[in-house]
């Protein structure tokens, strides 16, 4: 086993491999930019080190100083995390060269699967269903215009190397083809440095459903259920749960088999996942594979009892897969928020800044996997996620409820977040019946949230806070009494609290 | 004392008197309530046996004016969040009229970024909706839109320039 890591990530994934390795007794290494000085992986990791300036393009891109960091700290091992470099075969083709192990699939496999076209062309042979398409790039609007018109209008134009609902565009007709097919093609070089797109079918309100799948470097590769990610906004999953309200047993077989078949196909090791539509008519379609962990893998973990980061070490490390197939056992239900620094009451407009105060929410069966703390600001240069909130329950009706009453605690002071947004969704009936679409979430916010939050004490208690806040303010002790009357030393006593409270955030 | 509070566009107000348990109303609704502020910006609020918790902040990014004679809060209660505005009730002259007037808008950057696209010009008729602007920010390019009808007269930025959170891109009347 390793001895040290480097983890090549920032923020909340960083630090969830890292507690990972602390469990195995593994040295971690972080690395960082000179915006994230103060960020949480930084303050956990045993050793850091700066590796260039705020953008990304020029730190937590670059591969010559991520190795170069993890020569001079001696790490055995790099674990890219998500995003980032986590789908970039020149990384793992690099630490090959160098001797160092990349926490992942062989920069082959990567290749194979990573790119969207290539990895249609493995499905296709390895006899697994797939969206009508192209599998291959397309060089000009009206090559793209005579594919859509073979397949059908309506359909998505999408970047090769996509991902995270960047480079991807929705075309209903011929004449909205050759700006959809600029505009994906820009944002597709932008974001990923390679400007390819291909077109697919667009499915009139799909389910999105992926199998997670796990291989040895010994031909071992076995599935662990399905995530049901149906839950969207301008393509971003935003909530994601285990087990599917959709999947019976058999039909979970029939995806996993199809899954780990592909994964053999493409001698792929490591953690993976398979992304398939799902139609009205229970059709499944392969979509694409990401060649990494997933931001909603606690899902799994919560289901499955294990735990996938140590799974992805333990296999990069030569060790055989602990587990059978036949013993993997889904037990319960586990939804996940991504919790982001955005305003929902604002179409969603990142909302960096500073953490002012910060509450998490704890007890039975909740997970926070957070990479905030309170008086960190959160930088305007990366993805506003903050944190990744877990529910788990005996079945998907108490696991709906835990994170219903943990939301309730949650409490992210001085920036917007979207976690009002959640307690809609989980009181959207479509929702609360699993009649998931990748839809709901437009359909939700064409309608106003409901008024009735003025109708309970709550509301009384909003106003008389706000008013007696708005009067300590003015330093005006008239309107207050019993502990309001008093609202210097409430005052101090609590910003001492909050001082104390800094360096250590609450878990 | 008398406080006029704005909230999702409506005015309520709330009265609060007294010494030990505070005498409230709210919109002519007699209540009790004990207040404790438990730590900066959070209140524990006994109000007839029930118990609330409730945090206070300011928004960021959407800082009042000072010297203004209203502020806007955000109050979080159990989970549910509400955006309150309080009128000082010394200083009755300003502060009325904090809604938004029909069809003249200032349309502002919501955070900082780069104008991507302007897709209005001075002149042009906007539709409720309509995009305005494309602002790119945290990797992700996003499209500003009007919040009424009404007519571009003026547009303050370029393609291409960087813009600070809350800065004026446009004027439409």
């Amino acid at each position: 086993m390793f001895s040290k890591v480097l983890v090549a990530n920032r923020g909340e994934i960083a630090v969830r491999v890292m507690r990972a390795c602390r469990e195995m007794g593994i040295r971690t290494v972080a690395v960082y930019s000179e915006a994230d000085r103060a960020c949480l992986h930084v303050l956990k990791a045993e050793e850091a080190y700066p590796i260039g300036p705020a953008p990304a393009a020029e730190s937590y891109l670059r591969i010559d100083k991520i190795l170069e960091t993890a020569r001079k700290a001696g790490a055995e091992a790099i674990h890219p995390g998500y995003g980032f470099l986590s789908e970039n075969a020149e990384l793992a083709r690099a630490c090959e060269q160098a001797g160092i192990v990349f926490i992942g699939p062989s920069a082959e496999a990567m290749e194979k699967m990573g790119s969207k076209t290539s990895a249609r062309r493995l499905a296709e042979r390895a006899g697994v269903p797939l969206v009508p398409g192209t599998t291959r790039a397309l060089a000009s609007p009206e090559e793209a215009q005579r594919v859509a018109a073979s397949v059908g209008y309506p359909v998505m134009v999408k970047a090769a190397a996509g991902g995270g609902g960047k480079g991807l565009r929705l075309v209903r007709s011929a004449d909205e083809m050759p700006a959809a097919f600029r505009d994906a093609r820009s944002e597709a070089e932008n974001a990923f440095g390679d400007s390819d797109v291909y077109i697919e079918k667009y499915l009139e309100k799909p389910r999105h459903i992926e199998i997670q799948i796990l291989g040895d470097r010994h031909g071992h590769v076995i599935h662990l259920g399905e995530r049901e990610c149906s839950i969207q906004r301008r393509h971003q999953k935003v909530m994601e749960e285990s087990p599917s309200p959709l999947l019976d047993e058999a039909m979970r077989q029939r995806m996993g088999e199809a899954a780990v078949k592909l994964a053999r196909e493409a001698g792929y090791y490591n953690a993976g996942t398979m992304e398939f539509l799902v139609d009205a008519q229970k059709n499944f379609y392969f979509l694409e594979m990401n060649t990494r962990l997933q931001v909603e893998h606690p899902v799994t973990e919560a289901v499955t009892g294990l735990d996938l980061v140590k799974m992805q070490i333990l296999v990069a490390a030569g060790e055989p897969l602990p587990l059978r197939q036949e013993e993997i056992q889904l037990r319960g239900a586990a939804l996940e928020c991504r919790i982001y620094a955005e305003d929902p009451g604002n179409n969603f407009f990142p909302c960096p800044g500073r953490i002012t105060a910060l509450e998490a929410p704890a007890g039975p069966g909740v997970r926070d996997d957070s990479g905030v703390y309170a008086g960190w600001t959160v930088p305007v240069e990366y993805d506003p996620l903050l944190s990744k909130l877990i529910a788990w329950g005996a079945d998907r009706q108490e696991a709906l409820r835990r994170m219903r009453r943990a939301l309730d605690e949650y409490y992210i002071g001085g920036i917007q977040t979207n976690l009002s947004f959640f307690r809609r969704i989980l009181c959207d009936p479509d929702f609360l019946e699993g009649r998931l679409d990748t839809g709901l979430i437009d359909r939700l916010l064409a309608t106003s949230p409901s008024e009735d939050s003025k109708q309970d004490g709550r509301w009384k208690a909003a106003a008389l806070a706000a008013v007696l806040f708005a009067a300590r303010q003015e330093g005006r002790v008239e309107a207050g009494s019993g502990g309001v009357s008093l609202p210097t030393r409430w005052g101090r006593d609590g910003r001492e609290q909050l001082l104390r409270r800094l360096p250590l955030p609450r878990k | 004392m008398h406080y006029t509070l704005i909230a999702n566009g409506r005015e309520h107000v709330l009265e609060v008197a007294g010494r030990g348990p505070l005498a409230c109303r709210l919109d002519g609704e007699s209540f009790e309530a004990e207040a404790v502020e438990v730590a900066a910006g959070v209140y524990s609020l006994l109000m007839g046996g029930k118990s609330y918790r409730a945090y206070v902040a300011r928004p960021i990014g959407r800082e009042n004016p000072p010297g203004r004679a209203a502020e806007t809060f955000t109050v979080q209660v159990d989970g549910v969040s509400y955006s309150i505005t309080v009128q000082d009730p010394r200083r009755w002259s300003g502060g009325r009229g904090m809604a938004t007037r029909e069809g003249r808008q200032q349309v502002t950057a919501p955070m900082p970024g780069k104008v991507i696209r302007v897709l209005a010009q001075e002149g042009e008729a906007v539709g409720s909706g309509q995009g305005l602007v494309v602002v790119e920010a945290m990797k992700m390019q996003n499209e500003i839109k009007s919040r009424a009808a009404g007519t571009v007269r003026k547009v303050l930025v370029r393609e291409g320039q960087a813009v600070a959170g809350g800065e004026i891109l446009m004027l439409i009347e």
